[in-house]
């Protein structure tokens, strides 16, 4: 048996572009990230100054506080109800793929048509607040993207509205490949709905869980686009994510140093989490 | 047998249910710019949700009437982007997997982390370094290095997805055209290929949308004027007047719904087949 | 590379050949494109742009001008982006904010000839950049419809600004409008244009410099009173309830409705007001808490790139546009308000609005906001946005001396890296 020899070659046009116009910046960002530098005059080397200041910077811990707080939210809230929309929609039927089909259109749009809508909705003169005048709750009116709390809230339900959809698909699919046997031998052990869910669907959908929290976790600790539409990261520092903060000390303030420092430690952050995930559900994966 | 079909009869009903609530919460957004597009600016604040019978087109018109924004150069440049990145995205990373997938050695394990990385780089790391990297070595600002740099973003994704897929395939088919004499390529192209277009679909989907919505990197890197980066400097001035900002949204959203909505049977195989397992 | 250098060295020699010839420039040169980077706003549109580029273009077919819009709504980033790949605009709009890093070429002596010397400004002892418009902010726009229903006249004093205000509030109407999404300058930045930079100037007379040096800071009693004053008229619910979720479109847009009666704004609200015909609004100047009579004015720069292969195609434009041929500049000027700076003054024809806005500051002296100070002890890049969400957050009830605070720790740690 001739042995299924492919060379490197065939790796070799991917490995070029990804080294030379994505790993090479990152390590170029790593380097700079130990300097003092305004983007333009010389650097100024300062060891590991940078990362010392990044824990003691009270703007950027209120970033991180934020970001914690709409990622968890998020994360919980899309990944449970996405599973329970999989499951409602599992079976194929006309009806179904109509809700399928639908549920996904807030994410093929562009964060900035979709916050241009939300904005029309949620503004002080807009679509939710003229509509509570007209039915004649006008005393529900409120300040929604302009106040601290409400604004935080509306970010994540609008995150929430975007994503939902994205993963339903992902758990659809890990709910697809549970075969049909399964749920026929746990029925006739008498096993009810919630035995099925916990026995049968339950374990074997790990792998697509574990995919689908680690996108979520990727994707919203580093939430900018509808944040910076949305609100500009306010009112004040009231909805500033970690990145948002990132872009404004490095694009606004020309503290590019610093900016690349946090940065970094967003990305160990990031990937020590997604580390930590896929062993984590690695060790509760079950073979089918 | 009468309460458990009540039972049964109950849970359908709430199912249903959620169905449509979370149906509306989702289209009430969409229904809402789609509706307003068609509205007198004045009037969409206190009528937000009828219908307007007759439509007026004057938002639409605004749109194609302003000066600063050439809509066809837009449309143009983001098809560019799009149709070239996605290719070249799907073609270096089916070539990598295919070699990633099918050669157990350390080195390639290695390999597989190594393109994993990109997956959780918060992109905003790499604008200034890669702004300094191309003016040291000279290449130059233009559609053509912004259609690799796209193509460099997503690498990460697309072999994540080719390699999972292959690595599920069975490779006796492989083996067998190897005995006939057919050389790797010949191998990949003529039978490997055809078989991941399940993977094809989800990729160019993704890789595409994501090109297509991407509002910071044409801009930062090269000035290319896409249409969503278009919108998004037209709006400004013309914030206040929703029916306008309404218009704007559609220009940039529409093709991209109707091609979702043309492939989504395509699109939905691919990810329910299994190519992302684990 | 060498191609273009022979371009502008063919075009200086056709010019002096021409100087001495008296005749037009003829030269037999290849096309060169001139890069202007410019913005565009509600008032001025691409149009405005392009009827000061064509009439140029004419005159000299030799010369493309290429036009680059600064997109988003942080310019001062855009350009540095741009700077950055090295793709820097031959000539650029709005200088001033870029003017200390040190990349703008030095402007030739029948350049600056052209210009009010007054206005022409220094850095690293060179004149680099030339001031193309000046523009008035801190007035105060209001509904005359709504003054005479309440028998209120334009104030003289501080004090009758504060009773404006509380009148306009027993009536159940709103006093002030004010924006903040996205421009977030809009929320506390013109109060501060009329109370604080004014103010500010008045009692000290090198601040900036105090403030690098030390010897003065932000936390004192003088700013203290000026925004805790700001702080009580949000409480006593002075400012339009909505208002930080508007954007400055918007927010201009609910006052030309009638959503308040009164909105501090800057001199392009008179071209806004004007080409509307619009007669229902007057304008007066915020009076100072101090009771002078002080106005902020400042000039806005073009500047010519220092290592831009195209300088002397540069300099004949700007020398055109403000000199053989003002019709674009013209345009420009009275499509957002502004005031021209050449010594030949240029002016279109005002009307009312605009009329009465300089009425107002006849007589007054004229500061240049803080911020707006090009020199040694310039402001570091990024205190405005700071300073700017601060006022939201004291908007939004933080307290005022532990802002003023970290303004200073703020100002110190921008200096530094600079």
């Amino acid at each position: 048996m001739k042995k299924n020899k492919v060379s490197f070659v065939f790796a070799l046009p991917a490995f070029a572009i990804y080294t030379a116009l994505l790993v090479i910046p990152i390590i170029m960002a790593l380097g700079i990230s130990f300097f003092k530098w305004n983007g333009f005059n010389e650097m100024t080397f300062v060891g590991i100054d940078n990362y010392v200041s990044l824990f003691q910077d009270a703007r950027l811990g209120n970033a991180v506080i934020n970001t914690v707080i709409i990622a968890g939210s998020v994360i919980i809230i899309v990944n449970v109800l996405g599973l329970v929309l999989a499951m409602l929609v599992n079976r194929s039927s006309r009806v179904n793929n109509f809700f399928r089909t639908i549920f996904f259109i807030p994410f093929v749009l562009s964060a900035v048509a979709l916050s241009f809508v939300w904005k029309s909705i949620l503004s002080y003169n807009g679509v939710l607040n003229g509509f509570l005048k007209t039915v004649g709750l006008s005393n529900l009116v409120g300040n929604w993207l302009g106040k601290r709390g409400s604004a935080l809230i509306c970010i994540i339900i609008i995150e929430i509205w975007r994503t939902l959809g994205y993963h339903m698909m992902l758990y659809l699919a890990a709910l697809q490949a549970i075969p049909e046997e399964l749920y026929e031998a746990c029925t006739m052990d008498g096993g009810n709905r919630w035995d099925k869910f916990r026995n049968v669907t339950l374990p074997l959908i790990v792998p697509g869980m574990s995919v689908s929290i680690l996108m979520s976790i990727i994707n919203e600790l580093r939430i900018y686009d509808v944040v910076k539409i949305m609100t500009d990261g306010g009112p004040g520092y009231a909805t500033e994510t970690i990145v948002y903060n990132i872009v404004a000390q490095g694009f606004s303030n020309n503290i590019v140093g610093y900016s690349s420092a946090i940065a970094v430690v967003l990305f160990l952050a990031i990937g020590t989490l997604s580390v930590f995930v896929v062993t984590q559900m690695g060790k509760r994966e079950v073979e089918m | 047998m009468r309460s458990k079909e009540k039972n049964e009869r109950c849970a359908n009903a709430i199912q249903k249910g959620i169905l449509v609530i979370v149906g509306l919460f989702v289209l009430l957004p969409i229904y809402i710019a789609l509706v307003n597009t068609f509205k007198d600016s004045d009037i969409i604040l206190s009528d937000p949700l009828s219908i307007p019978i007759p439509p007026i087109l004057d938002n639409i018109r605004a749109v194609l009437e302003n000066s600063n924004t050439d809509l066809l150069e837009l449309y143009k440049n983001s098809l560019i982007l799009v149709v070239a990145g996605t290719a070249i995205t799907i073609a270096v990373s089916s070539l990598a997997s295919y070699y990633l997938a099918r050669v157990r050695t350390r080195f390639s394990q290695m390999l597989r982390i190594y393109f994993l990385v990109g997956l959780m780089v918060p992109y905003v790391i790499v604008y200034l370094p890669l702004c300094i990297f191309m003016r040291k070595t000279g290449i130059p600002f233009n559609v053509t290095s912004l259609i690799f740099i796209f193509v460099s973003g997503n690498i990460s994704f697309s072999t994540y997805m080719y390699t999972n897929f292959i690595r599920a395939l069975p490779v006796e088919l492989e083996e067998s055209a190897s005995l006939d004499g057919a050389t790797a390529f010949q191998r990949f192209w003529m039978i490997l290929f055809p078989l991941l277009k399940p993977t094809t679909a989800t990729v160019m989907i993704f890789v595409g949308l994501g090109i297509w919505n991407d509002f910071q990197t044409p801009l930062l890197m090269g000035n290319v004027q896409t249409i969503t980066v278009g919108i998004y400097t037209a709006v400004g001035p013309y914030s206040a007047n929703w029916g306008v900002v309404f218009a704007y949204v559609l220009f940039a959203a529409v093709p991209v719904v109707i091609l979702y909505l043309l492939a989504q049977k395509s699109f939905v195989a691919g990810l329910t087949s299994g190519a992302l397992k684990g | 590379m060498k191609r273009t250098k022979m371009t502008a060295l063919e075009l200086s020699a056709s010019l002096i050949a021409s100087a001495f010839s008296g005749i037009g420039v003829q030269a037999e040169t290849e096309q060169t494109t001139l890069t202007f980077g410019v913005f565009v706003t509600d008032n001025i549109t691409m149009d405005i742009w392009e009827a000061i580029i064509e009439p140029f273009e004419e005159a000299h077919p030799e010369i493309d001008v290429e036009l680059v819009m600064a997109s988003g709504d942080d310019r001062t980033s855009f350009w540095r982006t741009k700077l950055n790949s090295g793709e820097f605009p031959d000539i650029v709009v709005e200088s001033d904010k870029l003017v200390t890093m040190d990349i703008f070429a030095e402007v030739p002596e029948d350049v600056q000839a052209l210009f009010n010397e007054d206005l022409l400004t220094e850095y690293g002892g060179k004149v680099v950049q030339i001031p193309a418009s000046i523009q008035y902010k801190g007035q105060c726009y209001y509904n005359k419809a709504a003054f005479e229903e309440l028998g209120l006249e334009e104030p003289e004093t501080w004090d009758d600004f504060i009773n404006i205000c509380e009148t306009i509030k027993e009536a159940g109407l709103v006093p002030l409008m004010c924006g903040g999404t996205g421009d977030t300058w809009a929320t506390g930045g013109m109060y501060w244009v009329a109370e604080g930079d004014t103010q500010v100037q008045n009692a000290y007379s090198d601040f900036l410099e105090g403030l690098a040096e030390g010897t003065y800071s932000w936390n004192n009693e003088l700013i203290q009173n000026i925004l805790t004053t700001y702080q009580e008229m949000v409480e006593a619910g002075y400012y339009y309830e909505g208002g930080l979720s508007l954007s400055y479109s918007q927010c201009a847009d609910a006052f030309l409705k009638g959503d308040a009666v009164m909105l501090i704004d800057g001199s392009w609200m008179n071209a806004t007001l004007d080409s509307a015909e619009n007669e229902d609004f007057g304008v007066f100047v915020v009076p100072t808490m101090d009771g002078t009579d002080v106005a902020i004015g400042n000039a806005s720069s073009w500047a010519v790139y220092k290592d831009s292969k195209n300088q002397d195609a540069a300099w004949e434009f700007i020398k055109y546009v403000f000199g053989e041929d003002t019709t674009g500049y013209r345009g420009w000027l009275e499509s957002d308000g502004l005031f021209s700076t050449t010594v030949e003054s240029v002016t279109y024809e005002m009307g009312p609005v605009t009329t009465k806005f300089l009425e107002n500051i006849e007589g007054y002296t004229i500061y240049s906001e803080l911020n707006a100070i090009i020199g040694d002890y310039s402001f570091p890049s990024g205190m405005s946005s700071f300073m700017e969400k601060s006022f939201q957050n004291i908007f939004s009830g933080a307290d005022v001396s532990d802002e003023l605070d970290s303004w200073d720790t703020e100002y110190q740690r921008l200096l530094d890296a600079q």
